[in-house]
């Protein structure tokens, strides 16, 4: 049972993955999917708007007698993935007032 | 199902989008396929869906967002795609074709009126101003020529100074009378667009 990613959360993810390093979608994919369960249908459109924001562009890398589509981060996108950052931030001690994570569980029986 | 199968029919079913998007999108996934190693169209299917679930998530993401709501201009291309959705909302929308089509042609007839009628009312208008100002101005223009026979110059001035004023009252009647018919074909447009999509909402619930 997963709990659904907001878009935000989502441009987030993909943007943090970028800003680490440039990569193609499959590999961008995989190193999504190690971590958490998403699918390739989903990941496509959100590279769509994050390329049409301009949080990232893209470039080709021949490849096997093809071409690679690579995606890179943007200032815009860095800007972008800064904010997300804050506002996850926020979000995530407001859930964890209600919903303590791991270690202050033990805390807040001993406060109980 | 081969690969190449799969990606054709995922080309069909992205046929609404424009050749670019669609090549586009289909590319993204072949090239997923190849770096993932996945060589056949079970293999595809296991890891993205069929090719119609794949198609429809792709093309959900492209479907009319509420541009509306976040009040700012939608681009020419996305105004095309809401009329055809709109066009094809009314035209599905369930009553008989008969009907439909006497019920669009009425409101077209009565759209021609009230066009016709607003604008014979603002080319009066229009028409009354200018008449006054260039009347006017012409006539005092007139008897500043006839400064021999003063009595004559005096009405002429006097007759164009009475037609400037009837022009330069009627000009802010005028201003104000466009505005208004634009503002009420403006209003119109948007109850009607508001109408039908509730209308459309209805029917893609379904």
């Amino acid at each position: 049972m997963s709990m659904p990613l907001s878009a935000e959360l989502l441009d987030g993810i993909v943007l943090a993955v970028l800003k680490k390093s440039d990569a193609y979608g499959y590999a961008l994919t995989q190193q999504i999917q190690a971590v958490i369960s998403i699918s390739p249908s989903t990941l496509y459109p959100v590279l769509r708007r994050l390329k049409a924001q301009g949080a990232l562009t893209t470039y080709d890398q021949p490849y096997e007698g093809r071409n690679r589509r690579y995606y890179r981060i943007t200032p815009v996108g860095t800007k972008l993935l800064q904010e997300t950052e804050t506002n996850w931030q926020t979000f995530k001690q407001q859930i964890e007032h209600f919903l303590p994570d791991a270690g202050n569980q033990a805390k807040e029986e001993k406060r109980l | 199902m081969s690969s190449e199968a799969y990606f054709q029919a995922l080309m069909q079913i992205l046929s609404p989008l424009t050749s670019d998007e669609r090549a586009e999108a289909v590319a993204f996934f072949q090239d997923y396929a190849e770096d993932g190693g996945l060589t056949d169209g079970d293999a595809i299917t296991k890891a993205l869906g069929t090719p119609q679930q794949l198609g429809r998530q792709i093309l959900a993401d492209y479907a009319i967002k509420s541009s509306t709501a976040s009040g700012s201009a939608a681009s020419p291309k996305a105004n095309a795609r809401q009329i055809k959705t709109i066009v094809l909302a009314i035209l599905s929308a369930p009553m008989t074709v008969p009907v439909a089509i006497a019920l669009f042609v009425i409101v077209l007839a009565l759209l021609i009126v009230i066009a016709a009628v607003s604008l014979a009312i603002l080319l009066v208008l229009a028409g009354a101003t200018g008449l006054g100002l260039g009347v006017g101005a012409f006539s005092i223009f007139a008897g500043l020529f006839l400064l021999a026979h003063p009595m004559v110059a005096l009405s002429y001035v006097g007759l164009g100074i009475a037609a400037i004023g009837v022009g330069l009252f009627l000009i802010p009647l005028l201003k104000w009378t466009t505005q208004g018919m634009f503002n009420v074909v403006a209003r119109f447009f948007r109850w009607i667009y508001r109408h039908i999509r509730k209308q459309h909402l209805e029917v893609t619930q379904l």
